[in-house]
């Protein structure tokens, strides 16, 4: 039944079949072909799929991510960093990294990240001393750091999956938040050392009232993280708060939100939602078979055969994300691997909590390299520059995020600190 | 709406498309109603645990009933608008004969797949008429349903896209216009 599933899966996705079709029909022809297991399983494990009540997390954390978009809070968050920091070598680039963090601590998501900042920024950095590939590249990589720093949508649905606390996940994602982003000002800084940019993203400095409205937005992910690390509130739960906060702010503080952007958030939401839900439930048929194989006891003894020492199966794992990362959007990658990733990691000892922390960081690097980078493309159509050029200036910050990995990899504390 | 259509079309060829569009636009509608549902559903829960201390069970069950509802009548959505992920390196390099050749195969694969979901999932629903939610009531057959109305909707969607080679902008373009809009 193995040898089906994986041979039409890998064949399914090359000729273009969509990720979650690929897993289903994969799935599908497997039990049909290689077992006496009746059809009727697929129909079920699809409802057991949907049938989660932690699944509802991922909408509602999409929706408050959504609704902070549409409330053009970039704006804020870019001048509010330009003032902190813009007036230094490498000034704007620093804006695009830190805006990016702020932001990415709003919505949670890398894409969108990219585009909100990107379109803020990018055309002040070409009008500045950076070339559009480089101010591409700077807003593609920093974008990534929306899957990092929590709340990540991206770690709700490892949580899911592999059942570690989300909550959990969040926290000890503030570290490598911060330390990665420190680290892109850094390479920022040193590329842009010898001029000082033109940094002119607000006229006049905004009073009191005004900065206190731009921190308003900020409140947003430490209610969630307080929330959930409390136990005042359960994942799903603090995401419904973070959406009436969302809307609250957006319509009565920064009065940006309008029924138009509320009902555009809902439907991009819902769009969202689906795709990246459907593949879940595709993705537990396939689960089903693999499970009803022992695929991942059998590729744990496989790596235990090899070597049982933590750090080699840790590089292991790196080379497998980067890769997978690459050609995979980070959802089918999460869903595709991570059932039996985390049961080889767990049997070498490793923590799954630290183990999810770094496969975030690992695929969020796949975000911004081709050909599956969306970041890239993003930035690509905002700076008006082709995907080719964009990917080679994005290449120090690739080495940049690789280096950072290595880094966890030999000091794994810094991804359980708050374990 | 992401589309483009082939020279010269038909009139038989505009009303299917556009009768597909506006199935789609339905079914998105309904997804989005269903997110609303499903936030004001949580939202009581919290008020009613943490505000009124009095926690209630049936909004949980009909939250995730909604969501099941916003999965399938969205998924049909993303599968005529092409929104699903899908790794198109390879049919990205291939000259756009043999692109749509595959293009063609992956379509019948997925039609297959939605229709076996579609009989079994029908089959499935019927067998759990007998069998109700626990704090509702809603027999699980009605929902499952869902699960069958959504691949029957995303089956037919795709079929009339593959017998018109109606063709959409591809899932990345689609996402980086909306994120670029």
């Amino acid at each position: 039944m193995i040898e089906i599933l994986i041979f039409t899966f890998i064949v399914f996705l090359l000729i273009g079949v969509p990720v979650a079709f690929a897993l289903g029909a994969a799935s599908t022809l497997a039990i049909y072909f290689g077992s006496h297991i009746p059809l009727l399983v697929v129909a079920q494990k699809m409802f057991q799929g949907l049938n989660n009540f932690s699944y509802l997390a991922i909408p509602l954390f999409l929706l408050a991510g959504a609704l902070m978009y549409e409330a053009k809070l970039s704006e804020r968050l870019v001048s509010m960093a330009g003032r902190l920091i813009g007036r230094r070598p490498g000034g704007l680039a620093n804006v695009a990294t830190t805006s990016s963090a702020f932001f990415g601590a709003i919505s949670g998501s890398a894409p969108a990240t990219t585009a909100a900042v990107g379109t803020v920024l990018i055309p002040s950095m070409k009008k500045s001393s950076y070339t559009a590939a480089g101010s591409g590249a700077v807003v593609a990589a920093s974008g990534a750091l929306g899957l990092i720093i929590p709340p990540s949508i991206t770690m709700v649905i490892y949580g899911v999956i592999s059942g570690v606390s989300i909550g959990a996940l969040f926290i000890n994602g503030i570290v490598p938040g911060i330390l990665l982003t420190l680290a892109i000002c850094m390479l920022n800084w040193w590329r842009g050392r010898k001029s000082v940019d033109d940094v002119n993203l607000e006229a006049s400095t905004p009073s009191p009232a005004e900065r206190l409205k731009n921190l308003a937005a900020l409140l947003m992910p430490i209610i969630i993280i307080v929330g959930i690390y409390s136990g005042v509130f359960t994942p799903t739960e603090s995401a419904a708060v973070a959406c009436v906060y969302g809307l609250l702010i957006g319509v009565f503080l920064y009065k940006s939100l309008g029924l138009t952007e509320i009902k555009r958030a809902f439907m991009s939401t819902a769009a969202t939602t689906a795709v990246i839900m459907f593949l879940m439930v595709c993705a537990n048929v396939f689960a089903f078979v693999i499970t009803t194989e022992r695929v991942p006891q059998i590729f744990s003894a496989w790596v235990m055969s090899i070597t049982s020492d933590p750090t080699m199966v840790m590089l292991m794992m790196l080379g497998l994300l980067i890769v997978v990362g690459t050609f995979l959007d980070n959802v089918s990658a999460l869903v595709l691997l991570v059932p039996t990733l985390v049961a080889i990691t767990s049997a070498v000892g490793i923590d799954p909590m630290y183990f999810g922390v770094f496969t975030i960081i690992a695929l969020a690097v796949g975000q911004f390299t081709p050909p599956v980078g969306l970041n890239l493309y993003i930035a690509a159509n905002i700076a008006n520059e082709t995907v080719e050029k964009i990917s080679v200036a994005v290449l120090p910050f690739v080495a940049l995020y690789i280096t950072a990995l290595l880094i966890f990899v030999a000091f794994p504390n810094l991804l359980t600190l708050f374990s | 709406m992401n589309t483009k259509d082939h020279p010269a079309p038909s009139s038989l060829r505009r009303s299917l498309i556009s009768f597909c569009d506006r199935v789609a636009a339905i079914c998105h509608v309904i997804a989005a109603i269903a997110i609303g549902v499903m936030l004001s559903l949580v939202v009581i829960q919290v008020v009613f645990r943490y505000v009124l201390n009095t926690p209630i069970g049936w909004t949980q069950e009909i939250s995730v009933f909604s969501l099941m509802l916003a999965v399938m009548a969205g998924m049909a959505v993303a599968v005529w608008r092409a929104e699903h992920f899908k790794v198109s390196v390879i049919a990205d390099c291939l000259p756009s004969v043999i692109g749509r050749v595959l293009g063609f195969i992956s379509h019948l694969i997925t039609i297959t797949f939605l229709s076996v979901v579609v009989w079994f999932s029908y089959q499935l629903a019927l067998r759990a008429m007998w069998q109700v939610s626990p704090t509702t009531g809603i027999p699980v057959g009605y929902v499952q349903f869902f699960l069958t109305g959504g691949c029957l909707v995303a089956a037919f969607l795709l079929t009339v896209k593959t017998v018109l080679r109606h063709d959409t902008i591809s899932d990345q373009n689609a996402v980086i216009a909306e994120q670029v809009s």
